[in-house]
């Protein structure tokens, strides 16, 4: 992929976190001039808002879903690379019969997020990290497990799981219920933690939406925990593993174009307040966000 | 009878039983044990269970609190606020949730257990979805605690002035701690 002049990716998440990465990506390939185009799609893998990933009562309910909504952008879109920017979809990809098949190249972000949660902990002997993140991405213990196989204790790797906190961001990331659910899930991982608390700590924003916030993160876990936290945010070492293998300079610049589809819809409330955030980075992608395409055949949504 | 009927006759007959309410926020007085739940599935009860805690009052939080939950509690605290993803993790729907709540009201009611109503949400709990549970919890409570940007148009406080319930409102979330403490007191 990295050989071509033109190529397309797919950005993919079960809600609008993933944004962030499209945006990221969009300024750094725009900046590199690795390729001389590069259509970048977002594509919501959600189907309807009333039926959440986080809500089906099965992971073999999610991975048949999920399943269904990778084949629907592969035939649509035939892009060069899946990227899956959502850390409750990509605890399934090793389940998902899309990506056994190996049609496309299918990058979850997980692999990213352990790898710099795990360094940064290894690093410092004394840290502790903490895993934030949806209660799917908890339950599967990906990232605990991950950053154990980095050879990091088993008592120095806690994990926090946030319901809802993602839709709260995703309505509207600098709210005081957002600032106010954080203290509380900041709260329980601190007293799960014990004496722990009292060292260096790095906390893991594994869900891809938790970005939107991070000021207030940072702001809320420093006050919980009584000192400066560091940070470590999965989205950024996403595409920053990306941009490793890319060509810079190859083409005088990069064009590049930026288009957002969702089955499901994202309210004009939604679009404004993550569109607030994202144009910073890329304006491009804002943009795409505040004009998306809603396709109700984006993909099946039943067997 | 249907579910929406069955709804409507709890919420008329709940509202038939109700007390006159209190005249000001002095003569209320809450006790512990305290039972917080939601209603409406929003994110807020997660919220208001850390309030309780930062008060230094122990709550037991239960999302979906059903008549057993009470078994030997002083006072229940209703969060109002519809999520449709927070029903949806739930696995109900909205005429379940609307079920659940007029049948922990009604046996609240029964046992002489005292309800709060923490309305911390603001804006983003307002509006027809959330307004239901907003005012089938506000009707039924002894005292509301309000964060403002939920009550802008005076919803809950005209409310409380119809039924003389007493009311405390709030700049922001974390301003309920105090009004919450001193209740209890």
């Amino acid at each position: 992929m990295f050989e071509k002049d033109d190529i397309t990716i797919v950005v993919t998440d079960s809600g609008l976190g993933g944004l962030s990465v499209t945006a990221d990506l969009e300024k750094s390939l725009r900046e590199s001039g690795a390729f001389k185009r590069v259509t970048l799609i977002f594509a919501s893998a959600l189907a309807d808002v009333r039926r959440t990933y986080n809500a089906m009562a099965t992971t073999r309910e999610k991975i048949e879903a999920f399943d269904r909504a990778l084949e629907g952008m592969a035939r649509r879109y035939s892009p060069d690379l899946i990227l899956v920017a959502c850390n409750t979809l990509s605890v399934l990809l090793p389940e998902v019969p899309f990506v056994a098949a190996g049609r496309v190249p299918v990058v979850g972000i997980v692999a990213s997020g352990i790898s710099v949660l795990g360094e940064r902990v290894k690093a410092d002997p004394a840290a502790t990290a903490i895993v934030m993140g949806t209660p799917t991405t908890i339950e599967s213990s990906a990232y605990r497990k991950g950053v154990l196989a980095l050879g990091v204790q088993p008592e120095r790797v806690f994990e926090q799981a946030c319901p809802n906190l993602e839709t709260e961001i995703q309505a509207d990331p600098s709210s005081d219920v957002v600032r106010n659910l954080i203290e509380a899930y900041a709260d329980q991982a601190r007293t799960s933690i014990g004496a722990r608390a009292k060292g260096p700590v790095v906390v893991g924003l594994c869900c891809s939406h938790y970005g939107y916030s991070r000021a207030l993160f940072q702001d809320v876990l420093d006050d919980v925990f009584g000192r400066r936290v560091e940070i470590v945010d999965p989205n950024l070492a996403m595409s920053r593993s990306l941009m490793s293998h890319a060509r810079r300079g190859a083409f005088g610049s990069t064009d590049t174009v930026v288009r957002v589809v969702s089955r499901a819809e994202i309210t004009a409330g939604e679009r404004d307040a993550i569109a607030s955030v994202l144009v910073r980075v890329s304006p491009k992608t804002a943009a795409a966000l505040r004009s998306y395409e809603q396709k109700m055949d984006l993909f099946d949504t039943r067997k | 009878m249907t579910r929406p009927a069955v709804y409507r006759a709890l919420v008329v007959s709940i509202v038939l039983l109700m007390p006159a309410g209190h005249a000001s926020a002095q003569s209320v007085r809450f006790e512990q044990p305290i039972l917080v739940t939601s209603a409406g599935q929003s994110a807020d009860v997660t919220i208001a269970g850390m309030l309780f805690k930062k008060a230094g009052l122990p709550a037991r939080v239960v999302a979906q609190a059903k008549p057993a939950d009470l078994d030997g509690q002083k006072t229940l605290v209703l969060v109002p606020g519809f999520s449709s993803k927070g029903m949806g993790s739930a696995g109900i729907d909205k005429d379940q949730e609307m079920a659940r709540v007029m049948s922990l009201i009604g046996a609240a009611q029964s046992a002489n257990v005292k309800i709060l109503v923490l309305h911390i949400g603001g804006k983003a709990r307002r509006g027809t979805q959330s307004d239901s549970f907003n005012r089938a919890a506000a009707t039924a409570a002894s005292h509301l605690v309000v964060v403002r940007a939920g009550d802008e148009d005076q919803f809950f406080t005209k409310l409380a002035g119809e039924k003389k319930i007493s009311i405390d409102v709030v700049d922001r979330i974390s301003d309920a701690t105090e009004p919450v403490g001193k209740l209890f007191k």
